[in-house]
């Protein structure tokens, strides 16, 4: 696969922890972070994509169900107390 | 840390619907908004993957992305692998339950390997009875309509 040169700025600490563990190989880490980031956002624009076809398609999600799901991301992050009224 | 939606049975099923309800349409646009993986173990697909209908309404879910502009489908399945099987099999062992949990204890175990997730489910006290098993992770259920 063809290889482009860039520029990256990265944190000191990160990169002493790598070279204290002997990797050397800087170009291919830099390269594995990045093809998991690609998937990543490319995941997630497909995620944006499916919503948006539904919310095209079907009625607005009703502000309780988004209020609920918003406390619920609240409680898995461990910000909100967990909700005994919600499953 | 960003724990991600995992679907059981009930939440690959009102995925796939032809109508998502919307609390499924909810958690993952809250999902997206916090930029959190959906994942789906694999062998959730198969107690969904029933009839030719269910399993196109499936395919159709799961494979939906635009490659041309960078998408990956948006929702990841995940193989069960060795070490996945070792997990699912010390989660049906510290809770001593049979092989007939063996796809909840599949969800629990891919929850588990991210240090939890928000479990969208039908079966939120087996999911938590086995949960239990795995008491570092932060697991939360839901369920999917």
């Amino acid at each position: 696969m063809a290889k482009r040169k860039i520029t990256v700025t990265v944190d000191e600490d990160v990169l002493e922890t790598i070279r204290a563990q002997g990797d050397d190989n800087l170009s291919a880490a830099v390269n594995d972070a990045l093809a998991e980031h690609a998937r990543r956002i490319g995941r997630l624009a497909a995620l944006r994509n499916m919503l948006d076809h539904w919310d095209a398609e079907f009625s607005p999600i009703p502000t309780v169900a988004a209020t609920q799901a918003r406390r619920s991301f609240d409680e898995l992050d461990g910000i909100a107390e967990p909700d005994r009224g919600v499953a | 840390m960003k724990l991600p939606v995992i679907l059981d049975r009930a939440g690959l099923d009102e995925l796939a619907a032809t109508r998502p309800s919307s609390t499924i349409r909810a958690l993952l646009g809250e999902a997206w908004a916090r930029q959190r993986s959906v994942v789906v173990p694999a062998l959730v697909c198969a107690e969904v993957c029933r009839t030719a209908a269910r399993t196109r309404a499936v395919e159709a879910v799961l494979s939906r992305h635009d490659a041309n502009s960078g998408e990956r489908p948006a929702i990841e399945v995940v193989d069960t692998t060795f070490d996945l099987a070792r997990s699912v099999g010390a989660i049906l062992s510290r809770s001593r339950a049979g092989s007939e949990d063996i796809v909840d204890a599949h969800v629990v175990a891919v929850a588990a390997r991210h240090g939890g997730g928000l479990v969208v489910t039908s079966d939120p006290d087996d999911i938590t009875r086995l949960a239990d098993a795995v008491p570092a992770a932060r697991i939360i259920v839901r369920p999917a309509g």
